[in-house]
């Protein structure tokens, strides 16, 4: 069972064909989808006509004040928790979700930011549900199946881009050659060169930060490297790097509070850890939450100016603030009461 | 072996042996990271990213050479220092 010797360059041949005729349909399903992704905001606004609002939105009702959150409030009642995303220019919507009570389907839906309405259902998946689904998964949800082969393409890909600087060697001479005139097959062979050098760094790129985005479900056996000591490796993992992660906490900032104008009763402090759920969609969005422990304790976020601060209103009462000596009441004991309900206080930071 | 065994055993080998290689060197090398003072969540993600490295290298590698014997004793070989390995730090 002699094998003849043979070069690199002459085995990277057949895998380079192969990987092609096997993979190429595929790998062009996930490229051309990605490809349109770049604008998914722009084709939900195409695909879903009642989202269609002026993008100045995003300017005069960006905050979650007034009907918005009274909207939200009702929508969501009985929910442990709920996401919005409010108005950019690109969706010029305010986009709620909450999982209800006892179920387990997300429900996701816009509301116009200036009357809190329920924009209509479009009754479309949209570019967003659509497309993503069908770019990392072909929809393919059984066992997460869809993630595999389209991580396999990914690996032929690597193949495809590695092999073929060897099969296609002459890369400078080649790079210069095209023959539009010359027979199909050799003009477009030209054309794969010429393409194949040119692209090379961008595939290679794309190819691999597009595989790394899939590393969990890929390799299931490699968080018992590090996590040898834990009973679940991998949810180990999990915890430390998504969720639970914690540094020694920093010393407080000399002024705690972000000079937002004050309304007439209310003070507002910074808090740290705003929106560390939810937030690991595609850009920074900010998590309303209403919290039952405190009667005034709505924590809202600004995305601007940046970074992004978490807002928490914590003292109603007027009389808790006071401009000479400046100090504010940093939390109550009652939400009504005056200044003798105030438990802890801080220095309003001064005018500078 | 008539050619279209060969063929197979190499795809085994290249794709089944060479996954099973590849994770078991990611793991060993998020270990050793670990052990080397790296957090355990850092040195993971970085052994997850490198793990597909591995894997094309070890395709490229198994597509090439000629002799399927080397191939999968590699491949087994290879596998099973990695876990011996990783076992031993722990």
């Amino acid at each position: 069972m002699s094998t003849p010797p043979r070069s690199f360059r002459q085995a990277m041949s057949p895998l380079h064909t192969w990987a092609g005729v096997v993979f190429a349909a595929l790998l062009f399903v996930v490229f051309w989808t990605g490809t349109l992704l770049v604008f998914d905001r722009e084709l939900d606004r195409w695909l879903q006509p009642s989202t269609r609002l002026p993008p100045e939105l995003s300017r005069t009702h960006a905050g979650l004040d007034g009907p918005v959150l009274d909207a939200a409030r009702r929508l969501t009642a009985g929910a442990s928790s709920w996401f919005v995303r409010l108005p950019t220019e690109r969706q010029p919507t305010v986009e709620l979700s909450w999982v209800p009570r006892g179920s387990e389907d997300r429900i996701r839906l816009h509301l116009d930011p200036r009357t809190g309405a329920v924009l209509p259902d479009t009754g479309t998946a949209g570019a967003t549900d659509f497309l993503f689904s069908l770019h990392y998964s072909l929809h393919i949800d059984w066992q997460r199946l869809g993630a595999w082969i389209v991580g396999a393409a990914g690996m032929a890909m690597v193949l495809l881009l590695v092999s073929g600087l060897f099969v296609h060697r002459r890369l400078i001479a080649d790079f210069f050659l095209f023959r539009p005139r010359a027979r199909l097959q050799r003009a477009s062979l030209d054309l794969h060169n010429v393409t194949g050098v040119l692209l090379l760094p961008f595939h290679l790129m794309i190819t691999l930060t597009g595989l790394a985005i899939l590393i969990n479900t890929h390799w299931p056996t490699v968080y018992g490297g590090a996590y040898a000591q834990a009973t679940d490796a991998r949810k180990a993992f999990f915890a430390e790097a998504y969720a639970t992660y914690k540094r020694p906490a920093r010393p407080p900032p000399s002024i705690p509070c972000w000079p937002l104008p004050a309304r007439p009763g209310t003070t507002t402090s910074a808090s740290s850890g705003c929106g560390t759920r939810g937030m690991r969609t595609r850009s920074w969005r900010c998590a309303a939450v209403t919290s039952a422990a405190s009667p005034c304790g709505r924590t809202r976020c600004f995305s601007t100016p940046a970074p992004a601060r978490c807002f928490t209103t914590t003292c109603p009462a007027p009389s808790c603030r006071r401009s000479a000596p400046s100090w504010a009441c940093t939390s109550c004991s009652s939400a009504t009461g005056p200044c003798a309900g105030c438990t802890s206080r801080r220095a309003w930071p001064a005018a500078s | 072996v008539t050619p279209a065994a060969r063929l197979g055993l190499r795809l085994l080998g290249a794709i089944g042996g060479g996954y099973a290689l590849a994770a078991q060197l990611a793991a060993l090398s998020g270990g050793l990271l670990h052990a080397a003072g790296l957090p355990a969540s850092e040195a993971t993600t970085l052994a997850l990213l490198s793990a597909y490295l591995f894997y094309a290298g070890l395709l490229l590698w198994a597509f090439w050479t000629p002799s399927l014997g080397r191939l999968w004793s590699v491949v087994l070989l290879g596998t099973v220092a990695a876990a011996l390995g990783l076992r031993g730090l722990a």
